[in-house]
């Protein structure tokens, strides 16, 4: 594993950051809301940030399938691929 | 909904997300296995509600180890892809048994695995997996900086037959008794498979977030997440936790969280293999 990591690597890791911060802010906020006593906003925030929280690993799965496709290992593509598709076909049973 | 606790059930809920999160930087195990039970016993939550909360807490755990900076990241993306496709396979699949037997039988059948991989894992206490960084890694293996030595190591993945068997039934499992999956994987990557712990916990850690998403989504669906506050408080916690964790790991050698590991296992197959229904 390099240090310095690939262009992809780089965009994935920003594209983290900034979805991680905004899942931390959320929950602050939310339960900032929370503490006083501002219950509809708190709930509707931290809805948004449990949809959050949900979305970040079905990203990082695609960001990880683009890269695979790109270094167009295409045993990889297809495991990422049928990850994906198990994972929306389970949530729509499911649901 | 909510019982009467000597603490606010909201501290409870942050303080047990806290420990949660410093075990999944540690030990790469999500926080279900601890979770569910805090919010069940000490929070008051129902079974379906505790683990829809504990669920959030595991994803925050996965989210956390997702944004380690890349020089310090150890996780093994590639064998988190081909594990994820079995374990993801086998919580499918066994959702369709989980009316077959009962809850207890399932609980059983986990303990009695927690038990035997605690056991491994005792057994091999001092067995290391890490290599000069100069050899052939394979198709799966990978180089990284090695804390305890100070040096740049490498590791081959070994017996990938056992770690795609472990996956696929840490995913069932996952699917019947409602837990990540971690606390299996974990163990048995290290102790079987050749893969240093650092790297199985960091890796299982990534894996146990993805085994979450169709159960959480589940289970919000159905109400359990309640007006999101215990979820809130139990994710917040995982979130400082996991950097408590992230700052305590290399100042832990490796055999000290083995061990750490390993009396996990111990204490949750004794609880599971002896609870009463």
């Amino acid at each position: 594993m390099t240090t310095s990591g690939s262009f992809a690597e780089r965009v994935r890791d920003n594209w983290g950051r900034m979805a991680y911060s905004a899942v931390v802010l959320g929950l602050a906020a939310g339960i900032f809301f929370y503490l006083l006593h501002q219950r509809s906003a708190a709930s509707m925030i931290l809805r948004a940030t449990c949809g959050l929280l949900i979305a970040l690993p079905i990203v990082n799965v695609v960001m990880v399938l683009a890269e695979e496709v790109r270094r167009r290992d295409w045993v990889f593509v297809a495991l990422a691929a049928g990850v994906l598709a198990l994972i929306g076909w389970t949530i729509a049973i499911k649901l | 909904m909510l019982a009467e606790p000597a603490l606010p059930a909201e501290l409870v809920a942050l303080l047990g997300g806290a420990v949660a999160g410093c075990l999944g930087a540690l030990v790469g195990i999500g926080g279900g296995v601890l979770l569910v039970p805090v919010l069940n016993d000490f929070v008051g939550l129902s079974f379906r509600e505790a683990t829809a909360a504990s669920l959030v807490g595991v994803l925050a755990t996965s989210s956390s180890a997702a944004v380690v900076p890349i020089g310090k990241r150890l996780h093994n993306a590639r064998l988190a892809l081909l594990l994820l496709a079995f374990s993801v396979t086998g919580a499918t699949l066994a959702g369709r048994y989980i009316t077959r037997y009962s809850d207890r039988t399932f609980e059983m059948l986990f303990g009695g695995m927690a038990a035997l991989i605690a056991g491994v894992m005792f057994v091999r206490l001092n067995r290391r997996n890490v290599m000069p960084s100069g050899t052939d890694i394979g198709a799966f293996g990978d180089r990284f900086h090695d804390c305890d030595t100070g040096e740049d190591v490498a590791y081959r993945v070994k017996r990938l037959p056992v770690a795609i068997a472990v996956s696929f039934s840490a995913g069932a499992l996952t699917s019947l008794v409602g837990i990540g999956g971690g606390i299996l994987i974990v163990p048995m990557l290290n102790s079987l498979c050749g893969i240093p712990l650092r790297v199985a916990a960091a890796t299982s850690v990534l894996m146990v977030g993805v085994t979450a998403v169709p159960s959480l989504a589940a289970h919000w669906s159905r109400g359990f997440l309640g007006d999101y506050h215990i979820a809130g408080m139990t994710a917040l916690g995982v979130v400082m936790g996991y950097q408590v964790g992230l700052a305590l790991s290399p100042r832990a050698s490796v055999k000290w969280l083995k061990i750490l590991m390993a009396l996990i296992l111990a204490v949750v197959a004794v609880r599971y293999l002896l609870k009463q229904s």
